[in-house]
């Protein structure tokens, strides 16, 4: 067994050409030549941004994403040299910017997350162009080719910013240029609806953020990133609230998270697909950040992040699970996914501070792991249902149906994202999950007995989330692309050129790599025995359906025939048959009919008096959007009042201006005059 | 990977394979003399297999990759489960990971799978049941995942393999929690392999079937392999539960004579297993779906009850 695996582990470093060429990239990055090479990223980034914005010829798409991806190419290399080689930390840039100290680097944490970053570009790049052509509206079209390569960019500064100040400008970069992003088919109400709502939810984000660096810095007196302050005063406590709560709503963490479903699915799908693949693993990314270095563990942190991580995980669930629309129901699943993100990193605290550390470590790396194989599939998926809404023009899951015999390569590619999200082995979602689960297992098995309760407790939640994603996907795939076409849009669905599937192939490769040589991974990263080998398992089972099929073949009867399905003797099943999504997951309401809170509503005329003839009505079902109408709604109104108030108090007389002025300087006065 | 783990992964599987028909048909006749009928041959499971291997399959004109593949897959997924779980010997070293939590993933892709298979043909019965079957395994999932936690709390491991050797050697077979940990197990069995009240394997009304109706569209060989992929499934399901009560007789090494005598014991505790499934079946009825829950919460708080016995303990 062990000979194996390190022969298989020497196969991987040895593979000659990619081993040799981060070899060289090594002894360039030892040289010393690091800042220039980080150069060159950012010098491709942003010309191939630009590039698209000051020339207007269809050809400058395929030119301007060639450049990203050759961007790309190179910082998966660099990334790679960062995570697998003993390389120290790099400085890029330190430079001073009046009083503000800015510096850009590279660490472990910030090497795996740009590796992301690298991937995401090269399919995006392969994806885009495929797109932009079928996109109506001309100029707009350059504008986002344009704007994804700066928005990539502006990620990879925030993964390499090293003091505060830094990650706050690049931050804020960022949420802008989604926001435009986000907008842009802007002539439907619906996008700008959403792109407002984002807008208000992410300067929020910023808000928050800004005020806990501001905090931060009060505290320790430097922009640079805080060492593990200890819990001792309100202070840090306030920051570190102020800090989870702006990277609660940029990563859509239940209750903030509506902004998330309205925006993911507004914007074009390359967009949505960084949106949710690479935003969210950045707003994580920070959490990590803040959560391991600036503080040091304490049991506020993760009770609190635990309970957010619980509460996001299910809802998110349960919401994905009635969602008709497909880009939303993926935008559902990714709220999830990143409760279950923060289940793993709340665990690492609690674990932490209880001396639990192999638990702890686990619990990390699991969380990590997750974060990168949720950008990769989640990537995948919206690439893919990107092109499927395109061709079928709707995002209505019930439109649809009978895509796959129509659209095989996108089709299966998309089933390959199913398998992943639905965490089956041996897919990168899976071992994400298995990581946190067994360190909740683990920490069922070490800890004390109320924690032990509360151990039971999230592990029932984190796989009922599990379970419900799994019948999700089960819809998702199954109704978008099995059995009959249910209207004419799904019947004219054509597939997509090449570059539009091998976009989301290479991420559905590297989902695939990632999940089957999981513990090869962690063992070269240093981590060995976190995890069952997933290789061999695969190869079994490689080996076994070889088997089973090949015994099949060569015993049994090979006759095969094409014929109706069977419907009862009705002889012509339609498409009105089949289940509708709505269907399909109407037991699961029934089930946890206390947390959808669904509104029936009926009405009906009759043409006599006794009610006895049905002339017409309408009957519906609607989901109560709880959050929507008990949470947002109630403090807009607020706001709103309370704008109101403020605003008749600007008349736009000019005497009435000069009385406010009269009265301050009096108030100011008799304030001075008191104080001295 | 060693000799010893590949005969071992060697014997598990064709063992299982032989074995699995057979409990089946064990269940159906006990079933069947209790309602006061002859009840079916007791081998005719494998002439049912024989004669399905020798059919020609019907595809549906609507259907796709998934009716295709589905079969192989869900066969294979079960006998690479089938190396995990030791039936009648437990070598040294595993063959491949018997963790206790990609066994149970394992089953929620055949589970996938299967699901998928009843929407591919566009039919409505097969929308139907897989709707059930994917609703009630959301609800089904903790309760699994809480038992084999449980599994692991009480024997200290992760592998499949370590815990049988734990319960071998440490554990009596009447010790409060073993007896305790084998409610949740034998609701396990019932719950996973579609028996009463869950669901009933031997109608095809639409009213009450679950696992029935997303086959519906399959025949011949594509038939038998699920049959045989159901049956695989409900003896690794009976093997947990029997290596952990009744754990006597599980060979340790190499031997002809100890491997025999451990193929013998499981086959006679097999039975008995089978024939109180088959006392249990026909004892209630089926349950309304939507009361179905319930029926899982009974596990899932024995589960738990285990676990603070434990720690009161």
């Amino acid at each position: 067994m062990k000979s194996l695996q390190t022969k298989i582990g020497d196969l991987i470093t040895e593979s000659s050409l990619i081993y040799s060429l981060i070899n060289s990239l090594k002894r360039l990055i030892e040289c010393g030549f690091m800042t220039e090479l980080f150069l060159v990223i950012l010098f491709l980034y942003a010309f191939s941004g630009f590039l698209p914005l000051s020339i207007r010829n269809r050809r400058i798409w395929y030119i301007s994403s060639f450049i990203a991806g050759c961007g790309g190419i190179l910082l998966i290399f660099i990334s790679l040299v960062y995570l697998f080689f003993k390389v120290p930390d790099a400085i890029f840039i330190q430079r001073e910017y009046m009083t503000f100290p800015i510096l850009i680097g590279m660490d472990r944490l910030s090497a795996i997350f740009s590796l992301l970053l690298g991937i995401l570009t090269l399919s995006i790049a392969l994806y885009t162009p495929g797109y932009l052509q079928r996109m109506h509206g001309k100029r707009r079209t350059y504008v986002v080719c344009g704007f994804i390569p700066l928005f990539l960019m502006s990620m990879l500064l925030v993964l390499l910013a090293r003091t505060t100040f830094t990650f706050l400008m690049f931050w804020e970069i960022m949420a802008t240029l989604s926001f435009f992003l986000v907008l842009t088919e802007f002539e439907e109400e619906k996008t700008r609806y959403a792109s407002m709502f984002y807008l208000t939810m992410t300067q929020l984000s910023t808000v928050f953020v800004f005020l806990g660096l501001l905090l931060l810095y009060l505290i320790t007196g430097s922009w640079q990133y805080p060492q593990s302050l200890p819990a001792s005063d309100p202070l840090t406590i306030l920051s570190f609230f102020c800090l989870f709560l702006g990277i609660a709503i940029k990563s859509g963490v239940i209750p903030f998270h509506k902004w998330l479903v309205h925006a993911h699915p507004a914007a074009p799908s390359p967009v949505s697909a960084l949106m949710s693949g690479m935003m969210i693993s950045t707003a994580l990314y920070i959490l990590f950040r803040v959560v391991t270095a600036f503080y040091a563990p304490d049991l506020i942190w993760g009770i609190s992040i635990l309970a957010f991580g619980c509460l996001t995980a299910i809802f998110g669930a349960i919401y994905a699970l009635k969602e008709q629309d497909l880009k939303k129901l993926l935008a559902y699943s990714s709220i999830d996914n990143t409760g279950l993100i923060l289940i793993g990193t709340g665990l690492w605290v609690i674990f932490t501070v209880y001396g639990h550390y192999g638990l702890a470590q686990m619990a990390l790396i699991g969380a990590v792991f997750h974060t990168i194989s949720h950008g990769l599939f989640k990537g995948l998926l919206f690439l893919t249902a990107g092109s499927v809404c395109q061709a079928v023009n709707t995002r209505n899951i019930d439109e649809m149906g009978g895509i796959y015999v129509r659209m095989p390569l996108t089709g299966g590619l998309f089933f390959i994202g199913v398998l992943s999200i639905a965490s089956l082995p041996p897919f990168s979602g899976f071992v994400g999950e298995l990581l946190i689960a067994q360190s909740l297992i683990g920490g069922l098995c070490d800890l004390a007995l109320p924690l032990q309760i509360g151990m039971v407790v999230v592990l029932s939640l984190f796989s009922l989330t599990g379970a419900l994603t799994v019948t999700t996907f089960v819809k998702a795939f199954g109704l978008t692309f099995l059995a009959l076409p249910r209207t004419k849009g799904a019947q004219n669905a054509r597939e997509v050129s090449w570059p539009m599937y091998a976009g989301p192939a290479l991420l559905a490769g590297m989902s695939a790599f990632v999940g089957i040589f999981s513990s090869q991974i962690l063992s070269a990263l240093g981590y060995p025995g976190l995890l069952p080998d997933l290789l061999v398992l695969s190869l079994f089972f490689l080996g076994i359906t070889v088997l089973v099929y090949g015994a099949v073949w060569s015993c049994a009867s090979r006759k095969t025939r094409i014929a109706k399905t069977w419907d009862c003797g009705m002889m012509a099943p339609s498409s009105r048959m089949e289940y509708t999504a709505s269907g399909f997951t109407e037991p699961v309401v029934r089930f946890f009919s206390g947390l959808y809170r669904t509104r029936v509503y009926s009405t009906r005329e009759y043409l006599d008096s006794y009610q006895c003839l049905f002339k017409s009505g309408t009957a519906g079902i609607h989901l109560v959007k709880f959050f929507e109408e008990y949470l947002y709604l109630p403090i807009a109104r607020r706001i709103d009042s309370y704008a109101s108030v403020v605003a008749s108090l600007q008349s736009g007389d000019l005497d009435r201006y000069v009385l406010y002025v009269f009265c301050t300087i009096l108030v100011l006065m008799c304030i001075l005059g008191w104080s001295a | 990977m060693n000799g010893e783990s590949l005969i071992f992964g060697f014997l598990n599987v064709v063992f299982v394979l032989l074995i699995s028909p057979f409990f089946m048909i064990v269940i159906k006749k006990v079933k069947a003399q209790i309602q006061g009928r002859e009840g079916p041959h007791i081998i005719q499971g494998y002439y049912n297999l024989a004669k399905l291997f020798q059919k020609e399959v019907i595809y549906s004109e609507y259907a796709g990759f998934i009716s295709r593949i589905a079969p192989y897959a869900a066969l294979s997924i079960m006998l690479v489960s089938a190396l995990q779980v030791p039936l009648f010997w437990i070598p040294e070293e595993e063959l491949v990971t018997s963790h206790i939590i990609v066994f149970l993933y394992l089953l929620v892709a055949g589970r996938l799978l299967i699901a998928l298979l009843g929407l591919d043909a566009a039919s409505t019965f097969g929308g139907m049941a897989s709707s059930r079957e994917m609703s009630l395994s959301a609800i089904l999932e903790p309760v699994t995942v809480i038992v084999f936690a449980t599994l692991v709390y009480v024997m200290g491991s992760f592998s499949i393999h370590e815990i049988f050797k734990t319960a071998l050697t440490t554990f009596t077979s009447c010790s409060p929690t073993v007896l305790l940990l084998s409610v949740p197990l034998f609701i396990l069995i019932i719950v996973e392999t579609g028996r009463i009240p869950v669901d009933n394997p031997e109608t095809h009304l639409e009213l009450t079937m679950v696992h029935e109706g997303m086959l519906l569209d399959t025949s011949g060989r594509n038939l038998a392999l699920f049959e045989l992929a159901h049956a695989v499934k409900q003896t690794l399901l009976m093997a947990i539960l029997i290596n952990i009560v009744l754990p006597l007789g599980v060979a340790r090494d190499l031997g002809v004579v100890a491997l025999v005598c451990g193929m013998i014991l499981f086959l006679l505790k097999g039975t008995l297993l089978c024939v109180i499934i088959g006392f249990f079946e026909s004892g209630c009825a089926k349950m309304r779906f939507f009361q179905i829950p319930n029926f899982f919460m009974v596990a899932f708080f024995f589960s738990v009850l285990t676990i603070f016995v434990e720690v009161m303990i």
